[in-house]
């Protein structure tokens, strides 16, 4: 198994695509899939075609906030505007699937683009090592389901959903067959060497706890009885007083640090939290989420820092290189990196990758800053949450 | 602080599960070898089938399983199964299958995904939808063992590795498996063979009884014949008794000043003969004693014969006894053809069973009485032979010999160069067998014109160089 990073930091579309194509044709191997983020700022549908033309094998490209992170030996950058994972592997299998949710629902595209996938991977009946996703932000519960009426809950998914610069809904996909804004997109992965894989969240559980008595798919109505928007900002102090009324009623960076932690429950172990993040108060006092939510909820105040978010990544990519077996060592990582989180940081973002690369010893890395990240806790469950970190390692 | 909070959740939760990996793996290699054993202990095939399936539940849940032979070119045939339905089903060949018998475990996430004929796993009540493959090694045979759950996607990477990390456990346990059914198979073949060796020894018996029926009827008729005989004299004379009780009577009544009873007595006395008759009804007696005797003899001789109880006798017995016990069956068989000369000499007890010896002598007196034309021989000896330490019958006649050709295949199943009707052709076969089982052999040699001689040769215990 071969894989590469390929990087292009920042530049024109069309000195993209030349700096892309140049690294593509030095490969020295045709990969058997490529994995590509790019910045929203650029055509999807100028690099698709160039991608068509230079590669013989399935790709999936999507669009990731502020450009990508990519680190291949000495090259590397927190932000790129194209990341190209690259991988050859012979002895595997691999296929890509795409389908409209225009077309249909999304629990349908969801399950029409993994049949997709799965017939394209030549292995049409087999479980794949792992399904990696690219979902249009909104509907991502509903996806994960699809998925799961075709190949149950416990084949990994992992993933994260597109994501563009101002959350403007500009987030792009594209893969050899077509590109679009409301494709969900899925690789199956059928490889033939060992994968680690790590889905975790850098926050910390505070002592404050609450339930949710309303709630409509992803708006949180009510917490305890009360506006779920003026109870949140009891609960964290008054950390979005000045969005509870006006025009401005985003609260995505008042509330990236506290959000709203919903525990797993994990055998033998601390529980796990999957977190959703308010992203704005609603005219009716209510708070809009990433993620769907219930009444009876039990949720836990969530903290976390910026230090903690930068060392963070480190750890997940350890920890996912740990599971793999004793004889197989790192040749390659995927990693989604919550764009929330991303931002929260600021120009720490690079501090982070320096942790990364410290841990890996300059193997490839191709991260994605993602609006909604999925993945599996230690219970084996595919899950959607926010603010998540994930990594899948690739083993010798 | 928070950081060291994060790290530190982090590694526990790592820990914890690298642990309970290890944990679930060496319960599942105990819960393996446990199976192994009980595999090996197994008494019946259902309780082989029950532990081997069971065995295979430890490392791998599953609702159903089965495995699948690969003996044909382009199809596979289910042998074991937890559902009898899907014992017989045949499986077309197919790249997965192909795949699988290659060594490599393949987990399929939904039957239905699969465009081959699954009929007979859609008609099980268990409802299977994921499928785990894996190739197993029977003595260098690629089979596969399926394993069938009704989760779609239940089987994924994780369990293709589980199953791959116990290969070599799941191999030596079907091969315990396989080697178990072949000793029970064996077991079962041996029953079948000594059944059918049973029921010829009877076929045969009664075919020599058969044989025998005309002349031992003969044998018992005369004695019965003449013990009528003598009942009717007995009962013819009665009333000469009875007058002579009531003179005597008479006279024990009467006064002693009166002569007359003991006159009349005298006169009866002396005119019926009394002395004679007394004379003959001693001898008549005798003579119906003798005769019931020899008719108790035959019977209990025939009842010896034909006896079959199943059981084995496996005590010392006296050779002589034993063939002197079935000559009261062929003499009058013979008697009218030959003459049987008898050189039994006393020889050391051997081990086994005397009916059994009693019924190879029958059949070989038998054939020797057939063999022989007027005024012919039958000569039976028993000696011991120190030398080799075993004892040896004879049964030599001077009959018309067999050809060598013949000899070649004396002793096959339904060989025989009698016309058809008066012999099985089993009978020499059944009683080789028969010496066989008693640890000795069966000889013979013979010349053409000057007759035939049956050798059998008994071990005397404590020599097994027969």
């Amino acid at each position: 198994m071969k894989i590469n990073a390929i990087t292009v930091e920042h530049g024109t579309t069309e000195a993209i695509i030349a700096d892309m194509s140049n690294q593509l044709q030095s490969l020295g191997y045709t990969p058997s899939l490529v994995i590509g983020y790019f910045n929203t700022e650029h055509s999807v549908n100028a690099l698709r075609e160039t991608l068509v033309n230079l590669v013989d094998c399935p790709f999936m490209l999507t669009s990731s906030c502020s450009g990508a992170l990519g680190s291949d030996g000495d090259k590397y950058a927190s932000k790129n505007d194209l990341v190209l994972f690259c991988l050859e592997d012979s002895e595997g299998h691999y296929g890509v699937g795409v389908a409209s949710i225009g077309k249909s629902d999304p629990q349908q595209a969801a399950q029409q683009a993994l049949l997709n996938a799965l017939e394209n991977s030549g292995l049409e009946y087999e479980s794949p090592a792992l399904i990696w996703c690219a979902l249009p932000p909104g509907e991502e519960e509903a996806i994960l389901a699809g998925f799961a009426d075709i190949a149950g809950s416990k084949i990994p998914v992992f993933g994260g959903s597109g994501a563009d610069n101002d959350i403007s809904g500009n987030w792009q996909f594209a893969s050899r067959e077509q590109s679009g804004s409301d494709l969900v997109m899925v690789s199956v992965l059928h490889t033939s060497k060992p994968l680690g894989m790590s889905y975790s969240s850098g926050y910390k559980p505070s002592d404050k706890t609450c339930k949710v008595t309303e709630a409509h798919g992803r708006e949180l109505t009510s917490i305890n009885g009360q506006s779920a928007a003026d109870y949140y900002d009891a609960l964290t102090g008054g950390s979005i007083s000045a969005k509870l009324e006006g025009d401005d009623r985003s609260v995505l960076a008042e509330t990236t640090l506290s959000p709203l932690g919903h525990e797993v429950s994990i055998s033998h172990g601390v529980p796990e939290y999957l977190l959703s993040h308010p992203s704005d108060v609603t005219e009716q006092g209510g708070l809009s989420l990433f993620t769907e939510v219930s009444a009876d909820t039990e949720f836990t105040l969530m903290e976390g820092s910026v230090e903690s978010l930068a060392v963070r990544a480190e750890k997940v990519v350890a920890n996912a290189i740990e599971l793999l077996p004793i004889s197989s060592e790192p040749v390659g990582v995927l990693m989604i990196y919550c764009a929330g989180c991303m931002l929260a940081i600021g120009d720490e973002v690079d501090t982070m990758l320096g942790h990364v690369r410290k841990g890996i010893d300059g193997i490839p890395v191709v991260a994605a800053y993602t609006f909604g990240e999925q993945g599996q806790f230690l219970d084996k469950q595919n899950r959607h949450g926010n603010l998540m970190i994930s990594a899948v390692v690739f083993g010798s | 602080m928070k950081e060291d909070y994060e790290a530190l959740l982090e590694k526990f939760n790592l820990l914890n599960r690298l642990k309970k990996q290890a944990e679930q793996a060496e319960q599942q290699q105990t819960q393996l070898l446990q199976g192994i054993r009980e595999v090996l202990e197994a008494n019946t095939t259902d309780e082989l089938y029950t532990s081997m399936f069971e065995m295979f539940r430890a490392i791998l849940p599953y609702q159903e399983s089965f495995v699948l032979e690969h003996k044909e070119a382009n199809s596979l045939r289910c042998t074991l199964a937890t559902q009898n339905a899907l014992i017989g089903s045949i499986w077309q060949m197919n790249p997965l299958f192909e795949k699988v018998l290659a060594g490599k475990a393949s987990a399929v996430i939904n039957k239905r995904l699969m465009k081959i004929d699954t009929s007979v796993l859609d008609s099980l009540e268990s409802n299977v939808s994921a499928l785990l493959l894996c190739p197993l090694t029977v003595r260098n045979n690629n089979e596969i063992i399926v394993f069938g759950h009704p989760e779609a996607g239940f089987y994924t990477q994780e369990s293709v590795a589980t199953f791959s990390h116990f290969q070599a456990y799941t191999d030596q346990a079907l091969l315990s498996v396989q080697a178990k059914l072949m000793a029970m198979e064996s077991a079962q073949l041996r029953e079948a063979k000594e059944n059918a060796e049973r029921s010829l020894l009877r076929s045969e018996k009664m075919a020599a009884i058969g044989l025998l029926a005309s002349g031992v009827a003969h044998e018992i008729n005369n004695p019965v014949g003449f013990v009528k005989a003598n009942m009717d004299f007995v009962q013819n004379e009665w009333p000469v008794l009875q007058k002579l009780v009531e003179l005597t009577k008479s006279l024990s009544e009467s006064s002693s000043a009166t002569k007359e009873p003991l006159e009349a007595l005298i006169s009866y006395y002396q005119d019926s003969e009394i002395d004679w008759m007394m004379e003959e009804f001693t001898s008549v007696f005798k003579e119906s004693a003798d005769g019931l005797s020899r008719v108790e003899n035959i019977v209990k001789s025939l009842k010896s014969f034909v006896h079959e109880d199943g059981s084995i006798e496996l005590n010392e017995f006296d050779v002589v006894e034993s063939i002197n016990d079935v000559l009261i069956l062929v003499k009058p068989e013979i008697k009218l053809k030959a003459e049987l000369v008898l050189n039994l000499n006393p020889v050391p007890k051997v081990k086994g069973d005397k009916r059994k010896l009693g019924q190879v002598i029958v059949n070989l007196v038998v054939n020797a009485s057939q063999a022989v034309n007027e005024n012919g021989l039958i000569t039976l000896t028993t000696t011991h032979d120190e030398q080799n330490n075993c004892v040896v019958i004879t049964v030599e006649d001077n009959g018309s010999g067999i050809e060598e050709d013949a000899l070649d295949n004396l002793f096959t199943p339904f060989y025989t160069t009698k016309t058809v009707g008066e012999g099985t052709g089993l009978g020499l076969y059944i009683s080789q067998s028969i010496v066989e089982a008693l640890g000795g052999s069966l000889q013979v040699s013979s010349e053409v014109g000057k007759g035939t001689i049956f050798t059998i040769l008994l071990q005397i215990e404590g020599d097994e160089s027969l």
